[in-house]
């Protein structure tokens, strides 16, 4: 089935060359995944930081805390870069056929989302690891505590 | 325009089954993250993660999805929905079991101690 977007209904008046709209559309892709990576890094920041500021283990969490970000940021420009316009054809060919342009955006906005929900699925796995240190560490200073 | 129609109908279904699960499953999530000490310093990340993951299976399926020709029969428009609908459905799915997966490891690991 022949594809039809809404990139297409903005770019396709004749205001720009397929060669412009394949500028545009990629590095827009790329620019627009690190604002997505980014805003998601911003609304768990304040939740992350109540889990990993704990007096024990302080090191880990002063880690965790820094390889969050740059976790969801690699995942993000792992999923723009798994997608290939040069599938056996030259370049003259991917930059004829705008709806291809327009398919491998939208492929990629979809990588993008994918590759950032695997790798938040994954940290919240890693963070059980943490919460098991923790509490173990707590429990610990507790008995101290008591003896 | 029918296919810009189309497609935010599909958009406006996302949206709305995305809104029914988080409602469902937000509840009852709260309160297992509550369970104790040890445990609830990590309630509002998993609850946000969640969201998240919940508006990226959206934004996964809205995105993927370019808007349908203009010379369509109606039937054709509602299969076409039908089948973009089909990926947010299976994405929101994947998503819940692995969470919910995750979330069972949680406290298996940290729901036998006591406060």
């Amino acid at each position: 089935m022949q594809r039809f977007s809404l990139f297409y209904l903005w770019f396709s008046a004749g205001i720009m060359t397929n060669e412009q709209y394949l500028y545009i559309s990629y590095f827009g892709a790329a620019a627009g995944g690190i604002v997505l990576a980014a805003l998601t890094a911003i609304i768990l920041a304040r939740p992350h930081r109540r889990i990993t500021e704990a007096p024990a283990p302080i090191k880990l969490g002063k880690f965790l805390r820094r390889a969050f970000p740059s976790w969801l940021l690699l995942a993000v420009l792992l999923g723009f870069i798994s997608v290939s316009y040069m599938e056996c054809r030259t370049y003259a060919e991917v930059v004829a056929d705008r709806y291809y342009l327009i398919d491998k955006t939208q492929q990629q906005v979809y990588r993008m989302s994918i590759c950032l929900a695997v790798a938040l699925m994954s940290y919240t796995a890693v963070l059980i690891l943490f919460l098991w240190a923790r509490a173990r560490a707590q429990r610990h200073h507790n008995e101290m505590q008591n003896k | 325009m029918v296919g810009l129609m189309v497609w935010l109908v599909l958009a406006a279904l996302t949206v709305v089954v995305c809104v029914a699960v988080i409602s469902a499953v937000r509840g009852p999530m709260r309160e297992l993250l509550e369970a104790n000490a040890y445990i609830s310093p990590a309630r509002s990340f998993y609850l946000r993660v969640f969201t998240v993951l919940v508006v990226l299976a959206a934004l996964a399926t809205i995105s993927d999805a370019g808007a349908p020709e203009a010379d369509k029969a109606f039937m054709e428009y509602v299969w076409w929905i039908a089948g973009a609908l089909q990926r947010a459905l299976f994405l929101l799915s994947m998503w819940l079991i692995i969470y919910a997966a995750i979330l069972a490891v949680l406290f298996v690991v940290l729901g036998r101690y006591h406060d």
